[in-house]
Formats: C-alpha cells, structure tokens, sequence
C-alpha cells in the first residue's frame, strides 16, 4: 500500500476552524433531516452532539447519497437500468461511482477524516506515464501524456525565445533578468543551447535509457499537437484545486459515510419519501410515504438535502421566488463506469494510478492509486463529464454501456477487452430519487439566495454550493445551515 | 447482500411475497413514477414529466405504448421516460393506473392573473382550430385519439407544441401523434399557443 498519509498533521489544523461549535441544545428540540447523503450525515452528528433529537428520511435503499462506492453485491437504482454490481467478493475490489477524490484545499472533510478515524491515502491525479487517444491525432494511435506535455513545451519554449520582441525585453527587463528569462525557456521547454528544441527525455526514451544510453524519440509536428484534444482538458486540469496528487480514503469513499453512521443514535430510515413541506412559523412539518403508508412528522428545524429537480414534485409553501430559483437549477449530468478486469494489465505497461484521456465517448479511464500489484484490479472505465455525450450514453442499456467501454478502450490498451470480468455503470441523472448531481449553471446569486435558510427550514447539500460535487462543499452547506439555527436558537433562549 | 440486490430486483410491482421476505426493501410501487412525476402525480416542470392525475387511461396508454415502441423518443425528457417505460411489465400497468386514480384530483397552476385579452383571443383560436378534435370545452375525444387538454400543465402543453413543431414527437407515422404534428404545422402563424395555453389553464 504506498502512500497511506502517515501524517494526517500535514493537514492544517484550520480544517476544524469551519466547524460551528453548538451550543447545547435545549430541552426536546428537535431536526428533522430530508435525505441521508454526507451533507445530512455531517450535520446530524453535529446536531447529536449537541442534544438535538435528529430524524433522517432517505428515499433510496441506502445511506450516503452520491458519496457511493460499489462493492460485490450492491445495488444501482437507475432508472431503466438496475443492476447489481458483480464484482468478486473482496474489499479490495470496489469502484467510487461518485467523487473519488479529495483535494487537499478541502480543509473541513479531512479534519472530519481524522476527527472520525478515516485512514487516507494518496489518489494519484497526474501520471504522466498514463495514455492520450484521440482518433484525429498520431493516427489514432495511443501516446503517453508526457511525451505530449514534453514537445507541446518545448516548442512553446522555442517559438517564444524567438518572438520575444527586442522592444518590450528593453523596455521590460534589464540585463540579467532577460538572461535569466532565456535560461527559465531553455529549462522549461528542454531546448538545446541554440534555443532550438530537438526533443526530450522528458518525453521517455525511442530506446535506451538506463543500461544503454537513450536515445531520444522524434517530435511531434506542432500541427500535430493541435490535433489531440488533450490541451483542452486533461493536460491542464491537475493544476487546479485537483492537483497531482489528492486524497481518497483507504478502501473506498463511503469509508466517510460508514464512520459517521456509527456515531448516530437515530440512523437514517430507508425507503420514506418526502412527498410533501410546509415550513411554519415555529418549525416544519412534513408529509412522507413509507412502505405504503402516509405518515407525517414534525420538527422545530429542517434541513433538506432533496436534490432541487424533485423539489419540484414535492408540495411545499415555499416563496413564489425561492420555487422560482428552485426550478431554475439545471440538473447536472455525470456518468462512470467500473471494469473489474482479471489482471493488472496498466502495471505492466508502467502505470500506477492516473487517468489515461480519449476523445471517445468514455472520455477518461482511471486507474487504481492503491493495492499495486495483486492481482486483479477495478478500472474507471468511463467518466464523462460532456453533457451532451451523456444524454446519448445514458440511453445505452447496461450492457450496451460495457460494450462501448470494452470497444472504446481497446484503442487505449489493445487486449483490454481479454481481460473484462464484470462491469455496472451509475447515470447520475437517471438514478432513481435523484435525477441530476452537481447542478451549475443557474443565473449568477442562486446557490447563494438558496443557501439562505426560509424560515426554519433550510435548503443543504452540494446544489446550494458555488462548486457543484464535492464533499466539502456538501459539509460546507450543512455547517451554514447549522450556524443559522445555532443562531436562531441563541436568540430564542 | 446478494440477496438484498435480488429482493430489490422483484420489487417491481407484485412480487410481494418475496417483498414480505424482507420488509426492509420494499419499495412503494407508485413511487416509481412520482419520483419523476411530482409525489401528486401533478408534474414537475423541472425533470419534464407532466401530470399523471386527472388524464385519460388511453391517452397514457398510448403513451406509454409510444415509449415502449421508440416512437417517441425526440427529446431528453422522453429518452428519461423510454428508460423508465422498459422497466414497467405489461402487465401491471392496470396497477398503475389504479393506483394514479386513487390520488386526489387537481387542476393544473393556472396565472395568478390572467390577461383579459388573451384569454379571449385563446378562446378563439381554441374554437377555430382545436375543439373539432379536443372537444367543445377541452375534454378530449377518444374516438379521435383527441386526448383532454384542461388537466395538462402549461408547461406541458407548450413544451408539447413545441416538440409537435420540431419533429421531437409524432415524427414516426406509427405514433398516434402524427396526425397531430401535421396538423401543428398546418396551422397559420396567427395561432397563438400563448393564448390557446391561457385558455386551457384558466379556472373554468
């Protein structure tokens, strides 16, 4: 197992600083909670803490909302397309169909990590050894990544050493700094000593290397490099918030979700369907179906993590414009894939971790960033983030979705198909009580104006963040709930 | 968990022995379609799925039948519907429609404030254009595959129009709605949905 985060005190202690402190709660007060997802989990066992009687009702047959990792035998509630994940019966072997990832700017979901025990390791984002594919570049043939990065670079380099403008370097730098910027351009593209750039070993060797001297592989025509849809996306997006390395937890992301169940007294009850909202001037009360029958519960607070798209469909009294904003919020669309396959075939041709990018439909496959080495291994065999390409993808049976995997990514590793064992596949916007994730895209002040509690209810999980589908901004959600009605209650004692 | 994946699995619709077998996992049959539908059955704008309360069992039949056929299939909304559509067995489609009369009737959301004028001129255009097939006052035909236009939304009557326009539905002669798309093209640019809506969503 490589790089289990031994010092979780790397992890700067401000993570808690986000993390109301509630005063202790009254007698009898209780929260009601709409949905089981981490945004409710988090709150409720801040809420519990305090006194807070908490009531959990999810929809679906399970706890953790999106924060889902998939596991021999589990369930996938897709509309038109349940399926049971049929992966071998080992912990080992498990797929994260929701965020996998945890950036290490997310302060406040890695101090709630070790606040809850949850080992992390390192998610490996960026390998530079994982491959690029796009049918209009190199013949369609693969291409490690850093070969790319390694020319696109060096011509960057050497067309910008040339057309540095006498005037401007003059005007702009005296004569050490314009040396000092010629030297930065010799080492960032790896140009000659002629500020020509005549390839790399950046890019890996055509041959050689360690026991015999390397010798360097051709360029790749600039027009060429234009050609790969790599620079749109891939090339650049682990320089983000997503940097090269994150965080996931040991042995799946719902580790997250399991740790907090345990510390809840009332856990969250399945299959209850909110059907019905109506926010009053002393707490809420609401109307919900389960196993068949209506029943109704009240509570002095709610915090409702409903995804926004199916608000539509509960009856509530909400504010003319708050239903307005509601019914504005685009239902995002995500879609992934996992493969089990029989052997580890990725290691052998020298990756560990990392995302291999094509232009095809499944657009990135992703790759273990633990438990090198055994035997079999789970690969993402999809993750698509286009919009466009998801509302014809989803449109594929489950079947159909594996057989498009397997032919799509024999153009990045011939013989994959040899080694499929199983497959199941999460349509984020199909899935049964949710229909949608990581909503963005409203006019500019919703997610804000939707953060904003109606009276004592209030509105919670990542669709009242800025930056849809992430855990910390789901928690963030709930801890701005929390501080409201820590407020609210402050105010009535 | 094998066996939690396998109750869920049958939980479609009958089944309810195996459902008894574990009380946990049963899943409440109509909420199969309120999730999309509104838990009223009265529709969600925000997923495009209509009212289901209050329209005729043919009209949904015919619907659902559509769905099943792949003859309508030219928008997102009614891609979400076909998935669903291949999960609901022939057979119980009888429950469902039991079910959906069981839930309490309601009128679609009308303005809040209707404008005079064009409630007149939908009452017009609604005379001259639609009542032959759709009924004097908006309550359908059978015989003419004319389903009711008052419990519609009007969201759902305009997003309707729109498809019949675009080709997204009725484009396939083996769709009933064919003969409405045509129709819809027919018309002259003096039609007015806006007002036509206003018409048929004002309280009677």
């Amino acid at each position: 197992m490589s790089g289990i985060l031994a010092a979780l005190g790397a992890i700067p202690h401000s993570a808690q600083a986000q993390v109301p402190s509630l005063r202790a709660a009254r007698p009898r007060r209780k929260v009601l909670l709409l949905g089981a997802g981490i945004s409710s989990l988090i709150a409720a066992m801040e809420l519990e803490q305090a006194g807070y009687e908490c009531e959990i009702l999810e929809a679906t047959h399970r706890v953790g909302g999106r924060c889902m990792t998939l596991r021999s035998g589990d369930i996938v509630d897709e509309i038109g397309n349940r399926q049971v994940c049929n992966f071998d019966d080992d912990p080992t072997l498990y797929f994260n169909a929701g965020p996998s990832r945890i950036p290490h700017e997310h302060a406040t979901i890695l101090g709630y990590c070790r606040r809850l025990g949850v080992s992390l390791e390192t998610s490996v984002n960026l390998n530079p050894a994982a491959w690029i594919q796009f049918d209009g570049f190199n013949g369609g043939a693969r291409m490690r990544q850093k070969q790319y990065v390694a020319d696109a670079r060096g011509f960057l380099a050497e067309l910008t050493q040339k057309g540095l403008p006498d005037a401007w370097l003059d005007s702009e730098l005296g004569e050490e700094e314009r040396d000092l910027l010629r030297q930065f351009l010799r080492s960032y593209g790896d140009l000659g000593g002629d500020d020509r750039y005549r390839g790399s070993a950046r890019a890996g060797y055509a041959s050689g290397g360690l026991a015999a001297p390397g010798v360097l592989k051709d360029t790749i025509a600039l027009r060429e490099l234009l050609k790969a849809d790599f620079w749109r996306m891939g090339m650049h997006f682990a320089e983000s918030s997503l940097q090269s390395a994150v965080l996931q937890p040991v042995g799946g992301m719902d580790r997250i979700v399991t740790a907090v169940l345990a510390r809840l007294t009332n856990k969250p009850r399945l299959h209850a369907v909110v059907t019905a909202i109506n926010v009053t001037n002393d707490g809420v009360d609401v109307v919900y179906r389960e196993k068949g029958e209506q029943r109704r519960t009240r509570a002095d607070y709610c915090l409702n993590a409903i995804p926004a798209q199916l608000l539509g469909g509960v009856d509530n009294n909400f504010s003319p414009d708050y239903r307005r904003l509601l019914a504005g919020r685009p239902r995002g669309k995500l879609s992934r894939l996992g493969l089990q396959m029989r052997e580890r075939f990725w290691e052998a041709e020298g990756i560990y971790g990392g995302i291999s990018w094509t232009g095809q439909d499944i657009t990135q496959i992703m790759y273990p960033s633990g438990g090198f080495g055994s035997p079999k291994g789970v690969l993402v065999g999809a993750y698509i983030l286009s919009g466009e390409i998801n509302d014809r993808w989803v449109n594929l049976t489950a079947a159909q979705r594996i057989e498009s995997a397997l032919a799509q990514g024999e153009k990045v590793h011939p013989g994959y198909r040899g080694y499929f064992e199983s497959g199941v596949s999460v349509a984020w916007h199909r899935m049964n009580h949710m229909l949608g994730c990581t909503a963005t895209g409203s006019e500019p002040g919703t997610a804000s104006a939707l953060r904003a509690p109606f009276g004592r209810h209030y509105l919670i999980g990542d669709q009242v963040a800025n930056y849809g589908g992430w855990l910390e901004a789901s928690v963030l959600s709930a801890l701005n709930a929390l501080g409201d009605l820590d407020k609210k209650e402050a105010e009535a004692a | 968990m094998k066996y939690t994946a396998l109750i869920l699995l049958c939980s479609w619709l009958g089944h309810t022995t195996v459902q008894a077998a574990e009380n946990d996992n049963v899943l409440d049959e109509l909420v199969f379609c309120l999730v999309c539908h509104g838990y009223q059955a009265q529709g969600n704008p925000s997923v495009g799925a209509p009212a289901l309360v209050g329209i005729e069992d043919w009209y949904l039949r015919a619907g659902l039948a559509a769905y099943r056929g792949g003859t309508r299939a030219g928008y997102a909304a009614a891609m979400d519907m076909q998935a669903a559509a291949r999960m609901l067995p022939e057979d119980d489609f009888a429950k469902v429609l039991r079910l959906l009369n069981e839930l309490p009737p309601r009128e679609p959301q009308a303005a809040a404030v209707v404008d005079a004028a064009l409630l007149e001129k939908g009452r017009e255009s609604y005379a001259q254009f639609c009542a032959s097939c759709h009924g004097a006052d908006g309550e359908g035909n059978q015989i003419l595959a004319a389903p009711g236009l008052r419990r519609l939304n009007d969201w759902y009557l305009q997003a309707a129009w729109e498809s019949y326009l675009t080709g997204g539905r009725g484009n396939d002669s083996a769709d009933g709605a064919s003969q409405m798309a045509q129709f819809a093209r027919a018309l002259p640019d003096s039609f007015d949905i806006d007002a036509v809506v206003v018409f048929l969503t004002a309280a009677e």
